[in-house]
């Protein structure tokens, strides 16, 4: 069943948008992560202006991620004073983020940048998760299990110690801000949740154990998609909710199936199979970017308000 | 000499009506399940000679790109603008092109893909030569201008009728339809007939609501999504378990 998109400008299956919806969903719900990075590009695929795909996905990325929080809520896994902290920090992350956004594609290098920011932040992380989730499945019988492993001795000197009694963990303020900004910045320059930021931050900087990580930061996702969303449609009339309407139909889904698994995956497990995921999109831009594109010339329209 | 002046204005009116022309509908409504229309140009042509159609859509300025190899990586380097580029270009004829008209009349009238007037930000002739033929292969590729010329048929002896293919991703605004008589290798008539297409109904609703409150439509958008999202979790939470 075709239905026509009325920001977008085009029409699209429905079906093929729920079914899109639920296999991101599913990641989504499984590792704590938007499942921005696989949707995006599908959308770019089916013939979606790239701007309008960013600016839906954030709207997707509210409805997705908020039925995975309610499931991990249920389940007492959600540490709220953290994700409130994160927040606090991708709001900011947001706006500088803004800023870089519209003078990239003043200059025309916003595709590069995306890129670019994908290989680098997204490309390293998933590599020493690699590595980590290998090292630690190897050693599961005598390592030491949580929450003895301390955090590294940088963080556990930062000012401003606070407890976070939902998760048990003693942190520095400092660090979720930082984390938040961060991702905040990574929403609006490539239009993902920003979880895979903080999944491993979460992890490996404050050593949350792992069933808080993702129900954690996807709470943090649904408040910052939701203030992206609002600036995105507000500056850029980007948000198409048709197409969003229709992808939360299906990864709504997705999230409570992928949420079931989830909580109990063992957490070296789950970083291992996100890494391969992140490093196999990484290293596919990395052939785009070497490679000669198919077409040397691209067209952007000069935008009047008509 | 009222008898010659009715004459004359008759035989000047004969001449007119050598050509009619005109579309089955003048406006074209993009709903929830469009999925592309034909757009039906007809007429009438008396005399003998050939039709050349030209539909255009409303133009637009255009920044092109040009991607470099800088150290290893393709990046984008060179850009130029371009105005009054058509959103939309698609030809009929009833004979090939190159055969009925010369390229003088061609260019002068914007016939053909080669041939429209489009204005640079350079005055550097190569580099427009070369851009240009960029745009026209993405255009083509984008499915708005289409290469090929489509054979016009006469139903009967005097009536003719040509259909074009309006794809799904269409744009929307003020198009044209140029009907065009060839005689001998010259333009001797012509008609301009205009029509529109507009988002209609609830596409046109949502488009309208976007762009004018865009804050509004982002908070509501937002919390659409949120709700849906919280009103699926509750009924797998809620039934499953």
């Amino acid at each position: 069943m075709q239905i026509y998109l009325p920001i977008a400008g085009m029409p699209v299956d429905v079906l093929v948008l729920i079914i899109l919806g639920l296999v991101t969903g599913s990641i989504s719900g499984l590792f704590g992560v938007g499942g921005g990075f696989l949707l995006t590009p599908f959308l770019l695929f089916m013939g979606i202006p790239p701007a309008i795909a960013v600016g839906s996905q954030t709207a997707q990325l509210i409805g997705s991620s908020i039925s995975g929080v309610m499931t991990y809520w249920k389940k007492r896994a959600v540490d709220i004073h953290m994700s409130l902290v994160l927040f606090a920090g991708s709001a900011v992350g947001t706006f500088i983020g803004l800023l870089f956004f519209s003078h990239l594609k003043k200059i025309g290098q916003i595709d590069f940048a995306i890129a670019a920011s994908y290989i680098l932040v997204l490309g390293s992380l998933s590599l020493i998760m690699l590595f980590e989730s290998i090292q630690t499945l190897r050693r599961e019988k005598s390592a030491i299990p949580y929450p003895l492993t301390k955090a590294p001795k940088w963080v556990r000197r930062l000012p401003f110690q606070v407890l976070f009694p939902h998760s048990s963990i003693r942190a520095s303020v400092l660090m979720p801000l930082g984390i938040g900004f961060i991702a905040g910045f990574l929403v609006v320059i490539m239009g993902i949740g920003g979880g895979f930021v903080i999944v491993p931050a979460l992890n490996y900087l404050l050593r949350m154990p792992p069933h808080f990580i993702p129900g954690t930061s996807l709470l943090q996702i649904v408040f910052a998609t939701f203030l992206v969303t609002i600036l995105q449609a507000t500056l850029n009339h980007t948000v198409d909710f048709v197409l969003a309407f229709y992808l939360i139909l299906g990864s709504a889904v997705g999230v409570q199936i992928g949420a079931r698994y989830g909580y109990d995956l063992r957490g070296p497990l789950a970083r291992l199979f996100l890494s391969l995921l992140v490093l196999s999109v990484s290293l596919r831009l990395v052939f785009e970017l070497t490679h000669t594109p198919p077409s040397l010339y691209s067209l952007e329209r000069k935008v009047d308000k008509s | 000499m009222k008898v010659l002046f009715a004459l004359f204005c008759l035989t000047y009116a004969c001449q007119g009506m050598g050509l009619t022309a005109d579309l089955a509908t003048h406006a074209v409504r993009i709903d929830t399940d469009f999925t592309g229309e034909d757009m039906v140009v007809f007429g009438t042509l008396t005399k003998k000679g050939d039709i050349i159609i030209v539909v255009r859509g409303p133009e637009e300025t255009l920044t092109i790109r040009k991607k470099e190899s800088i150290h290893g990586l393709w990046l984008n380097h060179d850009a130029l603008t371009v105005h009054e580029v058509p959103r939309y270009y698609a030809m009929a004829c009833t004979k090939p092109l190159d055969s009925i008209l010369s390229q003088e009349e061609r260019t002068r009238h914007e016939i053909g893909l080669q041939n429209l007037h489009l204005t640079w930000s350079t005055p550097d002739a190569e580099l427009q030569k070369t851009y240009t033929h960029a745009l026209i292969h993405e255009k083509i590729k984008q499915n708005r201008y289409i290469p090929t010329c489509g054979l016009i048929n006469f139903v009967s002896t005097n009536l003719f009728r040509i259909t074009f293919q309006l794809p799904a991703t269409v744009p929307t605004g003020a198009y044209t339809v140029q009907v065009f008589v060839v005689q001998e290798g010259q333009i001797t008539d012509a008609r301009t007939i205009p029509f529109i297409i507009t988002k209609a109904g609830s596409s046109a609703d949502l488009s309208e609501f976007a762009t004018h409150n865009g804050f509004a439509y982002g908070l509501l958008s937002a919390l659409c999504s949120l709700f849906l999202g919280l009103i699926i979790s509750q009924f797998f939470i809620r039934f499953r378990v």
